[in-house]
């Protein structure tokens, strides 16, 4: 008897070409969220380490770093949900590293202006993030910390935009989804 | 089906790279061959998820602490093809531990399904020389292998043209060419460190060889460029034995494989010769035994080596006393990177390459001019061009539109060259059974006990050094290094513990990988090796086995293992 052999075939669960398709384990990739797709929904986000006021300073924040152009920007891509996803999975001195910094920053616009960071106008909150961003290659003592945390924000929000959907999609132009490709190499 | 009352023709004990290609000659010229496989059966349509995105992982592939799977292989996901994507091709560190001796490290990277490691490995390929089969007696170092290039080089031929191995050939010694389908192309970049290191320092440098499909071949698709090769490839585009040689043996209708069942022991008859193993079905937590004429351990190097060490107080047939020494590796996780601003804003490609470049071993050879006064044998770097598509914004200062158009708009290329050097074959290299510590199954585990010597920390240095001047000559800046090897066994190259040899006082096995006194029993892995060389072993064990599996019919088939 000939019988057609197939990778397929051989490999599939149920079979029955190989001995060991009965004995197949159970499914165990069941326990495995790795496919699942992440879809940020902001109008229904509630944040998990934050409370609402630090989840919109948050969200603030981000969309300083990366704002919408001929873009979307962070809120777009919903990056603060992502870094309170992280935030909250993270260990507890980053936790209090992150919820510092945030306090930091309502502490300075207090301290500067009488009002939270959200209440500021735009230009006042780009003000304040001026004097403690890396475009100064050393800050006063008294912003340090504020420079420290906005340092680390940076970083987390570069991650979480150019990794979303939409980062990647629209801000980088990339496929969506992967597609057959030819590597080209060296044309010069 | 699986039958316990059943005298097999042959038992072939796991199911990578080198156990499919046994179980495919032995099958193929007629044997009844069961095959048992520690890990998990499974299904590429479901689990081979190639194309996973960062956006599809809710934490976008950074390590999940929510993951069950991922915290159970807290040892496997050390290595970089470990993710939440395919955790479940690795073993469970849990139910799975091995131990070190006080003061040493060891990283032992095993597989958990049906493929072994063939379904997750780096599939670089490259032949082994005469600079590695006969070091000993090129510098009076340890021992050569009982074989040269000349007995090997058939067989490289015959797996190469089977598997598929891309590749340029460059008439170089060092590095024999092979059976090559069309070479991958370089970057730019890497065509400008090229012809660097062909003028300044009388280098050669080739694009990597690798067993992926650059196009069709024997029955399989070309590489689509997706990269991930490690979590499996539905197109059958790179080597697997699950998708080749597991195919071939099915069809021949005397193929059994058995998945979830990790083999024990080998069990022993009357005349020095195996009767088959003593395994436990992980499905159900039981012992039981299968009988087979001949006993092929394919389990990889360390794995077969525990199973020898299980069999009999002292290891199996272990007068010698070589069973679990000469623990070999690649230096690994040493190397430079730098900045090549010259190609500053530079597109990278959508399609991703899955390979790199390969600098053959330049010193030490026979023109005295390569001579290294500071250590013996020698390295080959792996590495190649990466051209950023935003990481460059954490090096951008400011915030707002102009630094998001600043990062849009820019992109930045950095040259890697990693050093994987040759480890020394010492017999205080070792592991041991673990007098305490059991698997979950109550069999008793493996200890590593191995270092680094003077050898290797001296070539570390070399590799450091010439690496950054090969990098300062290309004009590389921002050049950064690291110094520090990783612990053995980060290589994935773990080899030796049953070395070959044709005296039985000094080696384990014989030429055809074949226990010097038990003459059913083979080992054709990894075990073997006499000296590790500096290339990637891979190519190398499956021409040994096919070799081996040759030797081992024809023995056969003049009753001469009975």
């Amino acid at each position: 008897m000939s019988k057609r052999t197939t990778r397929r075939n051989v490999l599939a669960a149920g079979a029955g070409a190989f001995g060991y398709a009965t004995l197949q384990t159970e499914p165990i990739r069941a326990a495995i969220p790795a496919v699942a797709a992440y879809q940020a929904e902001g109008s229904t986000w509630t944040p998990r380490l934050l409370n609402p006021a630090q989840g919109e300073l948050l969200a603030t924040l981000c969309e300083h770093i990366l704002p919408r152009t001929d873009t979307p920007g962070a809120r777009d891509a919903a990056v603060h949900e992502f870094i309170d996803l992280e935030l909250s999975l993270a260990d507890g001195d980053e936790q209090l590293a992150a919820l510092g910094g945030l306090d930091w920053i309502d502490r300075r616009a207090q301290q500067l202006h009488g009002s939270s960071f959200v209440g500021l106008g735009a230009a006042r909150q780009i003000d304040m993030l001026r004097e403690i961003s890396d475009e100064h290659e050393a800050h006063p003592s008294e912003l340090v910390a504020g420079a420290a945390f906005f340092s680390d924000l940076k970083r987390r929000t570069l991650f979480a935009f150019y990794t979303s959907k939409v980062g990647r999609t629209e801000a980088l132009g990339l496929p969506d989804r992967v597609r057959v490709e030819r590597f080209r190499g060296c044309q010069d | 089906m699986f039958s316990d009352t059943k005298t097999y023709d042959a038992v072939v004990v796991g199911s990578g790279a080198t156990g499919g290609w046994a179980a495919k000659v032995l099958t193929e010229a007629g044997m009844d061959v069961l095959m048992l496989e520690a890990g998990r059966a499974f299904d590429p349509a479901t689990d081979f998820r190639e194309h996973t995105l960062p956006h599809d992982m809710e934490l976008r592939g950074r390590p999940d602490p929510r993951n069950e799977l991922l915290q159970r292989r807290h040892r496997q996901s050390y290595c970089y093809a470990c993710t939440e994507v395919n955790a479940d091709f690795f073993i469970d560190d849990v139910d799975n531990p091995y131990t070190e001796a006080p003061g040493t490290h060891f990283n032992w990277i095993q597989g958990n399904v049906v493929g072994g490691r063939s379904i997750m490995w780096a599939r670089q390929s490259y032949r082994m020389s005469d600079y590695d089969f006969k070091a000993a007696s090129l510098d009076g170092y340890g021992m050569d292998w009982p074989i040269g290039y000349a007995d090997l080089a058939p067989y490289y031929d015959r797996v190469e043209s089977y598997i598929g191995v891309n590749g340029r050939k460059e008439g170089l010694e060092i590095l024999p060419d092979g059976e090559f389908l069309p070479p991958m192309a370089f970057t730019c970049g890497e065509v400008m460190l090229k012809e660097t290191l062909a003028e300044k320092f009388n280098r050669p440098m080739t694009i990597g060889r690798n067993a992926v499909l650059t196009r069709r071949h024997n029955g399989r698709d070309m590489c689509h460029y997706c990269g991930p090769c490690h979590y499996g490839c539905r197109t059958n585009s790179y080597f697997n034995s699950p998708q080749t040689t597991l195919v071939d043996c099915e069809a021949t209708g005397r193929f059994t494989l058995v998945p979830d069942a990790a083999v024990i022991k080998v069990d022993m008859k009357a005349g020095d010769l195996a009767s088959g193993v003593t395994y436990v079905d992980k499905n159900t937590d039981q012992t039981r035994e299968a009988k087979a004429d001949i006993v092929v351990l394919c389990a990889s190097t360390l794995a077969s080596t525990r199973i020898l060490l299980n069999s009999a107080e002292g290891g199996l047939a272990n007068e010698s006393d070589c069973l679990g020494r000469y623990v070999m590796d690649h230096i690994y996780a040493t190397g430079v990177r730098g900045v090549l601003d010259a190609r500053a804003g530079a597109q990278p490609e959508r399609a991703n390459r899955p390979n790199g470049i390969y600098i053959p071993r330049f010193q030490n050879l026979k023109d005295p001019a390569t001579k290294n006064p500071n250590f013996i044998r020698g390295y080959g770097y792996q590495g190649g061009e990466n051209i950023t598509t935003w990481q460059h914004g954490n090096g951008i200062p400011g915030f707002g539109a102009d630094f998001k158009n600043a990062v849009q708009s820019s992109t930045v290329s950095t040259i890697g060259l990693g050093g994987f050097g040759e480890i020394l074959p010492r017999p205080e290299n070792r592991v041991t059974l673990d007098p305490e510590v059991t698997d979950k199954w109550g069999v008793p585990v493996l200890q590593m006990n191995t270092t680094l010597g003077s050898n290797e920390y001296a070539m570390v240095q070399d590799i450091i050094e010439e690496g950054r001047a090969m990098l300062e000559a290309l004009g590389c800046t921002n050049i950064t290094q690291n110094t520090e090897p990783a612990p053995l066994g980060s290589g994935i190259h773990e080899v030796g513990t049953a070395r070959m040899g044709d005296d039985p006082k000094t080696s384990y096995l014989n030429q055809y990988q074949q226990s010097h006194k038990v003459k059913n029993l083979f080992v054709m892995d990894g075990s073997c090796y006499v000296s590790i060389g500096c290339v990637n072993p891979t190519l190398t064990m499956m021409a040994l086995t096919l070799r081996s599996s040759e030797y081992l019919l024809d023995q056969h088939q003049r009753g001469e293992l009975a």
